[in-house]
């Protein structure tokens, strides 16, 4: 009797716990559920890659710890197409790739995957910094290639984070880089080819010198023209601008942008150098970079 | 005592379920999820009418990343190798299979997803890796945007990809004995097959160095390399300055041509005579 009692009681109370779960009152932290976030947060970015008359810009620095950076202006032609020119031209022999400054119109997406991201799905330019049989002509001691299997590393898949003054906030969706389309003007379209130009002007470049508090330091500034990447060392080659041992090298058609950025004590930073005269100049709160 | 406690314990239980049946429930609404119809371009309606209709197989050649190894650094193929690949899979894999064998054996077997991958698939060792089977339901081809559909011996190694990617799902269909496969050529296997030349290969009995890694692998090789122009094999097996390789060979072509006629009723010897007939006028077109 004494049992049938407390089961009795056990079931009644299983019941009214169950009945207690049909409160609705919890207090949502968004206004919106997922799925409208989600909706809401594509049709932002859709609309702001259209939104850009003369489309983007980026430098795309797919490794900078030993690679460097790679320019690509898109152009959102309308929900589904893009067309992209591209300053990284490594002749392949396939007769679509040969000339990288010629406009190329494919598709691209908006997916959704981790979160929401920007998808080139079709074979265009940007791929090929993804091929692995696109490799930068660097060997390791043994004399396998060094990015065998990796080509540029780069990615064609880009997390979306927001927008803001400066452009559109994205990370590769394999490697967590930071990439940043900055929006672009007709004359990137038509002087995207003179980044050639600065890049044989680099290449000449020896030496590379810091200026901060009135103290000038001296390094080996080499610069290798397949992965765009320049080692920058101490002649006793102890000492660097950062713990890469070198800075990857992005180009304009009148400038070369570095990463990582070259810092400085006061927490300023350099990563854009202008060509003046027969040097390149970066500068930031009195401090000064130089390559010449 | 004993009923009034059950009609007690009832009544709770249910009057407890009535309350909680009387909450209100608000209408669920429009759906929130987009549900515009997918975007088909002129080569969406192609694949599906001659695919997805023909054979209830997918093609996936946007990217997809869940479609692939994520691993490898893999690109989408560009958009205008799609088709004419399409077309020389279509001719010379499934139309050969659909002449000897009939719609049904070909809709029942095929994948039913092919994802089309433009760049080379890098393996660590140096090697590429050309077709991926998996689970018996997905063939994976890479190198798309290489493929000159003109080129006799770039077509007749792509499709030798294919039907040894197709191989592997009909031995999930329909399994080959493996043990007594192996005893043909026993101890030769190695898993470093790249490191040995194909030369050395035929001179043990295999029809190329990659038959080498593993028996499935070795009679997936053996069919596709015969599928893929069997008077080009026979001249390559009567080459061979090895009497024990050329006999080994000639043994596992006749594993391979009784296990097609007691697993699927299909004449070997004319399937392969139908795909060679079908790769002519693919590249002759």
């Amino acid at each position: 009797m004494k049992k049938r009692l407390i089961k009795s009681f056990i079931a009644l109370g299983l019941v009214l716990s169950l009945g207690a779960c049909q409160g609705d009152n919890f207090e949502n932290k968004f206004e919106e559920n997922s799925t409208e976030r989600l909706e809401k947060r594509k049709l932002e970015l859709s609309n702001e890659l259209t939104s850009a008359v003369d489309g983007w810009k980026m430098t795309y620095f797919t490794d900078d710890s030993q690679l460097g950076g790679f320019t690509y202006l898109f152009k959102f032609v309308d929900g589904y197409n893009v067309t992209m020119i591209s300053d990284f031209d490594p002749y392949l022999g396939y007769d679509w790739s040969g000339n990288p400054l010629v406009p190329d119109t494919s598709e691209y997406s908006i997916a959704l995957g981790s979160t929401v991201s920007l998808l080139f799905s079709q074979g265009t330019y940007i791929h090929l910094l993804g091929d692995s049989e696109v490799l930068p002509n660097v060997k390791n001691p043994n004399g396998t290639f060094k990015f065998a299997g990796k080509g540029y590393k780069g990615d064609f898949q880009y997390l979306y984070y927001g927008f803001d003054s400066e452009g559109i906030n994205f990370k590769s969706n394999r490697d967590k880089i930071d990439i940043k389309f900055e929006r672009a003007t007709a004359e990137d379209w038509s002087d995207l080819r003179l980044n050639r130009v600065m890049m044989d002007v680099v290449a000449s470049k020896k030496t590379l010198f810091t200026i901060e508090n009135g103290e000038t330091m001296t390094y080996n500034f080499k610069y290798t023209k397949t992965t765009r990447y320049a080692t920058v060392l101490s002649a006793d080659r102890t000492m660097s601008v950062n713990e890469n041992g070198g800075i990857g090298v992005g180009f304009t058609p009148t400038s070369i942008k570095v990463s990582p950025a070259i810092e400085f004590e006061d927490g300023s930073s350099v990563s854009e150098l202008v060509l003046d005269g027969n040097r390149f100049v970066g500068e930031a709160n009195g401090n000064t970079v130089i390559i010449q | 005592m004993k009923s009034t406690l059950k009609i007690f314990s009832l009544a709770c239980l249910l009057g407890t379920l009535g309350f909680a049946s009387c909450s209100k429930e608000d209408s669920l609404g429009e759906t929130r999820i987009d549900l515009t119809p997918e975007r088909k371009t002129e080569l969406d309606n192609w694949i599906d009418k001659n695919y997805l209709e023909t054979y209830n197989m997918q093609v996936f050649y946007r990217w997809d990343q869940y479609k692939v190894d994520m691993n490898r650094y893999l690109t989408p193929p560009r958009v205008d190798r799609v088709q004419p690949t399409l077309e020389v899979v279509k001719a010379i894999w499934l139309d050969s299979y659909e002449k000897i064998a009939g719609e049904m054996f070909v809709k029942e077997t095929a994948a039913k997803e092919l994802v089309l991958v433009g760049s080379v698939n890098s393996n660590t060792n140096g090697t590429v890796t050309l077709g991926v089977a998996e689970q018996g339901v997905r063939i994976s081809l890479f190198e798309l945007n290489k493929l000159d559909t003109k080129n006799r011996s770039q077509v007749e190694q792509f499709i030798h990809t294919i039907q040894h990617e197709y191989v592997h799902i009909l031995n999930m269909k329909w399994p080959f004995d493996e043990g007594a496969f192996l005893k043909i050529t026993p101890g030769s296997y190695r898993a470093d097959w790249q490191n040995a030349s194909n030369a050395e290969a035929n001179s043990l009995g295999f029809i190329s160095a990659y038959s080498r890694s593993a028996p499935g692998e070795d009679f997936a090789e053996m069919v596709a390399t015969m599928l893929q122009d069997v008077e080009k094999y026979n001249a390559m097996v009567d080459a061979i300055p090895s009497e024990f390789g050329r006999s080994k060979i000639r043994e596992k072509e006749a594993y391979a041509v009784s296990y097609y006629k007691n697993s699927m009723g299909i004449d070997l010897y004319e399937l392969c005579k139908i795909a060679k007939s079908q790769t002519d006028m693919v590249v002759n077109k």
